[in-house]
C-alpha cells in the first residue's frame, strides 16, 4: 500500500463517527511517531461488523480488527507494533 | 518548559470522547430503537440492560448504581422529569405517557440526577501531596487570612478562614497548592448551581438560563437536559406509516456543517434528514438573513445607545435578568429559529416543524408561550446522529444533490462568534453605507456579565453588541458532535460556498 509498514483502518461511517471514530483518527493523526510509521486510512461503514454501532468504533490494524476500539487501547497497540518493527 | 495551554475547567472535556458522552449516545440509539421496534412501554425494565452490562461495572462502584443512573438517564430521554428517588416509586413511573408524538417536555429542562452525583467539593484552595512542608513556606507568608498552618508534614489550609485569594498558589515553589472547582459551577455563567443540604448539586431554576454547558462539564455524567427523540422518532413513526399525514419540516441550524464526520458534506446530511422520512429540509440561516436585515435596518435611525443581538437565548433571557434598564435594547426581531419556523408555516399552517440544532436552550425557546405555536419539538445534532444510527443511515454513503440555497455567506456565518455582529455591520455598509458601528461581542455567559457591566459603567460605549452563550458561539453548543474548532473551520468553509454574501436584502426586507 506505501512504504509505511503498519496501515491503520478507522471506519469512518456514521455509525462509528457517533461512537468516537473522529476522535481516535485525530488522537493517532496527531501523534508524530505514528505518522512516520504508519498510513492511515479511512474506511466505509460495514454494517454487520460493527452490529449497528453496538460495537463501534471499528478500527484495523494490517488485518487484526479491533471493535468498540478505545484511543488509548488502540494507541498502545499501534506504539507496540512500532517497536517490533 | 512547553506551554500546554490551559484551558477553562469547562472547556477541558469538549471535543473529547469519554465514557460520559459514550454513555449518553448509547443510551440515546437505544431508546430509537425500543420505539422503533415497537416495543411496549412495559417492557422499558429491560432497556437499561441494552446500555449497561450487569455485573460489569464500568462508570461506577456497582452496577446496580449505573442502573438507577441510566433508568433516570431513560426518563429524561423520553422527556420526563427524574422521579425523586425518595418517593419510593418506580423509576420508569409514568413512562407510557412518553409514547406518544404529543409533545411531553416541560421546564426544568436541565436536571441533576442525584444518583449520578458525587457531590465534589464546591470551591476550594487545597493542598496537594506536592507539598514538601519547606523551610521558606511563602504561602503562609503571603496568606492575608492565617489560614495555613503545618499541622503534619504538608500545608493545611483552614476552609472556614480562606478567601480564596490565590496568593498562597501564585508563591508556592512547588505548584503544590491548587484551586479545586466544581466543574458544573464552573460552567455556569449564571452561578445558578450550589450545593443542597445533602450536598448534591442543586440547580436554581429561577436563575438558570438552560445554555446546557453544565450537561457536558460533569465528569460523572450527573447532569443531563430533557430530550424530544422518542417523541419525533414518535412522529416520524406515524408519518412514514400514514402517507396522507402532515408534513414535517426540519429546520437546521448554521452550525450543522462537519458534525457528523469531516467526510460528510452538508447535502448528505440533508439528505440523510429526508431519510428519516422529513418532507423537506431547511437552513435556519434563512432566518438569520432575516434576523439580519432587520437589524441592519435598525441603524438608518441615530441609536443613541446600544442594540443587543438577539439570536441567542440564554443571553438573552441573562442579559434582560442581570440588567433590566436594558431590557429594551435587546432586538425584539424573533430568533433564526422562529423566524424560519414562521416562514413555513406561513405557507403550511398543518405542518410540524422540527429544529435541529447544537443547543439546549432551544428546547426551552420552544416551550415559551411566543414560540411553541412556530416550533414543534426541538432536537440537538447528537440526538439526530443517534437517529441516524437507529435508522441505519450511512452519511457518507448518501447522495451529494441536490445543492443547499437557503442562504447567503453572512447567515450561515452566525454559528461562529462574532459571526452576527459581522453580518449586520457588513449588510449595513452595503445596504445603508454606514460604516461606523462600534461593535462588541462576548461568548460564554460570564464574559456576556462582563461586557454589559462594563457598559453599565460606562466604560465602553458600543453600538452593536453580540452576545453567545457557548464558548465560540453557537460551534461550541452542547449538543454538539464534532469539537468547536472542527465544527467552526466547517461553517466557515459552506458559508464561502453560498450563492450570495449578503442576504437577498429585496425579498427579505420590508422595503423602504
Amino acid at each position: 500500500m506505501s512504504d509505511k509498514k503498519i496501515d491503520i483502518f478507522v471506519c469512518m461511517g456514521t455509525n462509528c463517527t457517533f461512537r468516537g471514530a473522529s476522535q481516535l483518527i485525530e488522537a493517532l493523526r496527531s501523534e508524530k511517531k505514528i505518522q512516520e510509521y504508519c498510513s492511515i486510512h479511512e474506511m466505509p461503514c460495514s454494517d454487520s461488523v460493527c452490529d449497528h454501532s453496538r460495537r463501534s468504533p471499528v478500527v484495523k490494524i494490517d488485518d487484526e480488527l479491533f471493535l468498540q476500539a478505545k484511543p488509548e487501547v488502540i494507541l498502545e497497540e499501534v506504539y507496540k507494533r512500532i517497536k517490533n518493527t | 518548559m512547553k506551554d500546554i495551554g490551559v484551558k477553562r475547567v469547562f472547556e477541558r472535556m469538549r471535543g473529547i470522547y469519554t465514557p460520559v458522552t459514550d454513555l449518553r449516545r448509547r443510551l440515546l440509539m437505544e431508546t430509537v430503537r425500543f420505539i422503533l421496534d415497537k416495543k411496549d412501554p412495559s417492557e422499558i425494565e429491560a432497556l437499561p440492560y441494552d446500555i449497561i452490562e450487569m455485573g460489569k461495572p464500568t462508570y461506577r462502584c456497582c452496577s446496580y448504581r449505573e442502573l438507577s443512573i441510566v433508568k433516570q438517564r431513560i426518563r429524561l430521554a423520553f422527556g420526563l422529569a427524574p422521579v425523586d428517588e425518595k418517593a419510593h416509586t418506580s423509576l420508569f413511573k409514568d413512562i407510557e405517557k412518553a409514547f406518544t408524538s404529543e409533545k411531553v417536555i416541560t421546564t426544568p429542562l436541565v436536571n441533576v440526577i442525584k444518583a449520578a452525583c458525587e457531590k465534589c467539593p464546591e470551591d476550594q484552595v487545597i493542598v496537594t501531596d506536592k507539598c514538601q512542608a519547606c523551610m521558606a513556606h511563602p504561602c503562609s507568608i503571603v496568606c492575608p487570612r492565617n489560614a495555613i498552618s503545618f499541622p503534619d508534614d504538608k500545608a493545611h489550609i483552614d476552609q472556614e478562614k480562606c478567601i480564596k485569594c490565590m496568593k498562597c498558589v501564585q508563591v508556592c515553589p512547588y505548584s503544590a497548592i491548587t484551586r479545586m472547582v466544581r466543574p458544573c459551577a464552573e460552567a455556569c455563567g449564571v452561578q445558578a448551581i450550589d450545593s443542597d443540604e445533602e450536598g448534591y448539586a442543586r440547580i436554581h431554576q429561577e436563575i438558570c438560563v438552560s445554555c446546557g454547558l453544565c450537561t457536558v462539564s460533569c465528569p460523572f455524567a450527573a447532569i443531563s437536559d430533557k430530550s424530544e427523540i422518542a417523541q419525533v422518532t414518535h412522529a416520524l413513526m406515524e408519518h412514514n406509516e400514514r402517507s396522507n399525514h402532515q408534513k414535517l419540516y426540519a429546520i437546521v441550524a448554521p452550525s450543522f456543517t462537519g458534525q457528523f464526520g469531516v467526510k460528510v458534506t452538508p447535502e448528505m446530511i440533508f439528505e440523510g434528514i429526508r431519510r428519516l422520512g422529513f418532507d423537506r429540509v431547511m437552513e435556519v440561516a434563512y432566518g438569520a438573513d432575516h434576523d439580519t436585515v432587520i437589524l441592519a435596518e435598525k441603524f438608518k435611525e441615530e441609536q443613541g445607545t446600544f442594540l443587543g443581538t438577539s439570536c441567542c437565548p440564554s443571553w438573552v433571557m441573562t442579559a434582560k435578568s442581570a440588567y433590566p434598564d436594558f431590557a429594551g435594547n435587546i432586538a425584539q426581531s424573533f430568533t433564526p429559529m422562529v423566524e424560519t419556523a414562521l416562514k413555513i408555516k406561513e405557507s403550511d399552517a398543518n405542518a410540524k416543524v422540527i429544529f435541529i440544532g447544537p443547543c439546549i436552550a432551544k428546547k426551552y425557546e420552544a416551550l415559551t408561550e411566543e414560540v411553541a405555536g412556530y416550533v414543534d419539538y426541538v432536537l440537538t445534532f447528537e440526538e439526530l446522529a443517534a437517529l441516524f444510527v437507529a435508522y441505519d443511515i450511512d452519511l457518507p454513503t448518501l447522495e451529494q444533490s441536490p445543492a443547499i440555497k437557503d442562504a447567503s455567506a453572512l447567515g450561515r456565518g452566525y454559528a461562529n462568534a462574532s459571526g452576527v455582529g459581522t453580518a449586520i455591520i457588513r449588510t449595513a455598509e452595503e445596504e445603508f453605507g454606514i460604516t461606523d458601528i462600534k461593535f462588541e461581542k462576548a461568548d460564554t455567559l460570564s464574559a456576556c456579565l462582563d461586557m454589559l457591566k462594563g457598559i453599565a459603567k460606562g466604560e465602553t460605549h458600543p453600538d452593536l453588541v453580540e452576545g453567545m452563550a457557548c464558548p465560540g458561539g453557537c460551534v461550541g453548543g452542547p449538543g454538539t458532535l464534532a469539537s468547536p474548532s472542527t465544527a467552526a473551520r466547517h461553517v466557515a468553509r459552506f458559508a464561502a460556498a453560498a450563492d450570495s454574501v449578503f442576504p437577498n436584502f429585496e425579498e427579505e426586507g420590508t422595503k423602504s
